[in-house]
């Protein structure tokens, strides 16, 4: 098989601090790739450094290589906005824009003039984050009259509509109930078959459940990567087991 | 097989060509507003500089003969006549005059009136003291200098029996009522930002609100209490309205307050409305006028930088810490 | 020695408080004499009727008139640039940029400069430079848009309340989250897409409370018109850009400093202040209405 993604040592921090250190890593088509470490080891960084979304912070320097379906994304002349739809990324913490919930779906494609069939886009994408029957009478409604697991969900619908090869989550069910949390993550086991996922967890047994290779970032560094079974029961690294049994975290 | 190259990732140069024409529009919208401080310079000067260099002009008037007395020992402001005469010193002393009387009300009033809202008064007293300072900030100068000329200088005259009805006292007490908005919510902002803690500190060893308001706020709010009252000067040297309705506008060099007088915004509003382009009297008001830009320019720098110093003070960036109890 | 300090400690409140106490009795003062004496002339015909036997009688409805279209041609110029100079600071720049800095620093100063300043740019630059040079490229050297009007006027007021539509921007610019354009870059898009699409529209209450204060300041400045395009009577109202116009501040000003008959002007004057007040302070309190229901509305979310 071969990788969509591949991160070669990169380096990356903002100011005079580095954040990662040389991490190397392959994303295969069609996986559920879990990152997990504790608080501070980089692994918001990592992600948001593979749709680009780092730049928005002037500080943020990078060195290294993240080659995209063969693409350099810091040395070639990439299109950071087509990026971006390609890789959508969901955030830790649910942020409708103001509006309807109509209104955040149809942002995206909007923007892009990819304005046909919205309808049924919309309705996939809400089917696809287990939202489409708790808001498919009251589309026109605000957006922030949801819950925070259903605005979570529809921030992942959001991102759907976009129609993207990977999907980035950083800590998506970080402050969601059990119920928000398992019906986010029903909701990536079934796209696996669709798209890529790599989802950055702060909860262990979420990789656990969710993961089908696991990597393991600490201090910045990528201490150890494998399948979530081996990572979980043998991991090579002593420091992987400390954490994984919560000796530290 | 290695999955298809991306290439539609990659920039194509003709996209993004609106984005970069609207950003490029932004960013020159940014430089007209320096621009435009750059062009009040640059013509107000422009028309100011001839005083220095043409010949023409140095006929009629020098800088010397601006500044100096004339043969006889008398400064006098009389460029319309026979003779005409430019000499600055009565509309300087007239400036100066005005503006002192104006701050020596406006500023005791404006920054009492700061202290006591940010230090003693309860929350009703600052609920109608802010709204109150805002209508006077809204109060046009037309309006202001139509009331000290119609209302102000009659009950003053029937109070102290000046011999002039328009006079610095007059005209001083409406600069004062333009000045006071600025320098109370400047030094209102300063005091508040204090931190509730200094206070805190310094009534939990025994001091009681005077004392605490007079040794620690008032310290640590210094900086920016002193930016307010040079922002208020450059408000006062700058007003052209009040003075030139309530200022009797007769340019007579004397330092009794309770005589008509003269001032530099005024003189240029009163006169170039009458001058001829080109003349030696019009160069020297627009010299007046570059004179007003400069001094009030560098006090709005100096007020401006003391606010940042109050800022660093206030954040421990300052090596002379605001003294806590 | 404690009596001391509490008598002293209560004369010094007492004292705080009484400059507070002067300030509103000045404004009571102020207000209550306009209207006082103004209050009886107004009426419908005031508004709407023209001046007649040298001002003491009839209406002031051309000054009103001037003013309206005065302002209005100021609005358009600087609502536009003052809200581009305020996304440029706030959504372009990169805040430790020297320009940034120089931007900033030259509002602070554009707005300390005193009105007649304005005055004279107005007609050293816009009049004698912008104007006559029109005139000879366009006119063939005859004098159309190098004299005193409404264009060169409402321009140079344009610039005087410039930093008051940009600060006002900025405040409605940075009261929008940080979250919500991280969301629109994440779905791709682009930095003008983001201001167009989020920022903007979540800044408009802001951007109409700078307007409106902005409005109110030109209606009320009387020194940067007064070679710029004010005249005391015009038989016409304005209807060219290159026309001059009556203007409510200008003609209390004449009307207040050169009236031949005082007394008999009296009441018109006194009611033309009251017009001029109840239009400057109806818009400041609009602006304060339209920024508390925005702040409302921002709790609510």
């Amino acid at each position: 098989m071969t990788p969509i993604l591949e991160v070669q040592g990169f380096t990356a921090g903002y100011g005079g601090r580095d954040v990662l250190a040389s991490v190397s890593i392959e994303l295969f088509e069609h996986e559920v790739l879990g990152i997990i470490g504790p608080a501070g080891s980089g692994k918001t960084t990592f992600l948001r450094s593979l749709n680009r979304m780092n730049d928005l912070d002037p500080r943020f320097h990078a060195y290294g290589t993240i080659r995209y379906r063969g693409i350099d994304l810091y040395r070639d002349p990439v299109d950071v906005a087509v990026l971006r739809r390609k890789l959508g990324m969901v955030f830790a913490v649910p942020v409708p824009l103001p509006g309807s919930i109509w209104q955040n779906l149809v942002f995206g494609p909007e923007l892009n003039g990819r304005t046909a069939a919205l309808d049924e886009r919309a309705e996939r994408s809400l089917r696809a984050a287990y939202l489409w029957d708790e808001v498919k009478d009251r589309l026109h409604s605000s957006a922030f009259a949801l819950s925070g697991g259903q605005q979570q969900r529809l921030c992942l619908a959001r991102t759907l509509m976009l129609e993207p090869e990977v999907l980035l989550l950083d800590e998506p069910c970080s402050g969601l109930d059990p119920i928000s949390t398992a019906k986010i993550e029903e909701a990536l086991a079934a796209l696996k078959a669709q798209l890529t996922v790599v989802l950055v967890t702060n909860n262990v047994l979420q990789s656990s459940r969710v993961a089908d290779r696991t990597a393991f970032f600490l201090t910045g560094k990528l201490v150890e990567v494998g399948t979530t079974r081996q990572l979980f029961v043998n991991p090579r690294e002593q420091m992987t087991a400390e954490y994984i049994s919560g000796r530290f975290g | 097989m290695a999955p298809p190259r991306s290439d539609d990732l990659l920039i194509r140069p003709r996209a993004r060509l609106v984005e970069r024409g609207i950003e490029l529009a932004i960013r020159s919208s940014a430089f007209i507003v320096i621009a435009a401080l750059v062009l009040i310079f640059v013509f107000v000067g422009k028309e100011a500089v001839p005083i220095f260099t043409s010949a023409e002009v140095h006929e009629e008037v020098t800088i010397g003969s601006m500044v100096a007395p004339r043969a006889d020992g008398a400064f006098s402001w009389q460029p319309v006549s026979m003779v005409p005469k430019y000499s600055l010193l009565p509309l300087l002393v007239g400036t100066l005059k005005v503006t002192f009387v104006a701050l020596l009300l406006g500023l005791p009033v404006a920054v009492g009136a700061a202290i006591f809202t940010s230090e003693f008064a309860p929350q009703a007293a600052r609920e109608l003291v802010k709204p109150a300072v805002e209508l006077l900030a809204g109060i046009p100068s037309v309006v202001i200098g139509f009331f000290a000329l119609m209302v102000l200088a009659t009950w003053l005259q029937d109070a102290f029996g000046f011999v002039y009805r328009l006079n610095a006292i007059t005209a001083g007490i409406g600069l004062a009522l333009a000045v006071i908005p600025i320098v109370y919510t400047v030094a209102e902002d300063a005091l508040s930002a204090v931190p509730q803690t200094f206070r805190d500190g310094s009534l939990a060893l025994g001091a009681n609100r005077w004392q605490t308001a007079w040794r620690v706020v008032l310290p640590a709010a210094m900086p920016g209490v002193f930016a307010a009252c040079v922002l208020g000067a450059g408000r006062a040297i700058g007003e052209t309205m009040i003075v030139l309705m309530a200022s009797g506008n007769a340019a007579m060099l004397s330092l009794d307050p309770s005589t008509s007088f003269r001032s530099f915004s005024a003189t240029i509003a009163a006169e170039l409305g009458e001058v001829v382009h080109g003349s030696a009297h019009y160069h020297v008001l627009f010299f007046l006028g570059a004179f007003l830009f400069v001094v009030t320019f560098l006090l709005n720098l100096l007020g401006h930088w003391y606010i940042g110093r109050l800022r660093d003070r206030l954040q421990g960036k300052s090596r002379r810490p605001a003294r806590s109890p | 020695m404690t009596r001391w300090i509490r008598f002293v400690a209560a004369a010094f409140t007492g004292l705080t408080g009484l400059c507070c106490a002067a300030i509103l009795a000045m404004v009571v003062i102020i207000l209550g004499d306009i209207l006082v004496h103004g209050w009886d002339r107004l009426s419908w015909e005031f508004v709407s009727a023209e001046p007649r036997v040298g001002m003491t009688e009839g209406g002031i409805f051309p000054a009103i008139f001037g003013t309206v279209v005065l302002v209005l041609l100021m609005t358009l110029a600087v609502v536009p640039l003052g809200v581009a100079t305020a996304v440029y600071l706030h959504e372009y720049a990169r805040q430790d940029s020297r320009l940034v800095h120089l931007v900033r620093l030259a509002l602070q100063n554009l707005a300390g400069v005193p009105a007649i300043v304005f005055g004279l740019f107005g007609l050293g630059f816009f009049i004698q430079f912008a104007g006559e040079g029109i005139d000879k490229v366009f006119f063939g050297g005859k004098l159309a848009f190098g004299q005193p009007c409404l264009l060169w006027a409402a321009l140079t007021l344009a610039v005087l309340t410039l930093p008051t539509v940009v600060v006002a921007t900025e405040e409605a610019l940075r009261a929008v989250p940080k979250s919500y354009r991280e969301a629109a870059y994440a779905m791709g898009a682009t930095r003008w897409q983001v201001v167009r699409r989020v920022v903007l529209p979540q800044s408009i209450g802001g951007m109409l409370t700078g307007a409106i204060l902005a409005v109110s300041r030109g209606a009320g400045e009387v020194a940067p018109i007064l070679f710029t395009g004010a005249a005391y009577y015009l038989p016409y109202l304005p209807k060219k850009l290159n026309d001059q116009f009556m203007e409510l501040g200008y003609h209390i000003y004449v009307l207040t400093t050169q009236s031949p008959d005082v007394e008999a002007t009296k009441p018109i004057l006194y009611a033309t202040v009251l017009v001029l007040l109840m239009v400057t302070f109806g818009l400041n309190f609009a602006a304060i209405l339209v920024r508390s229901r925005i702040r409302r509305r921002l709790r609510q979310t």
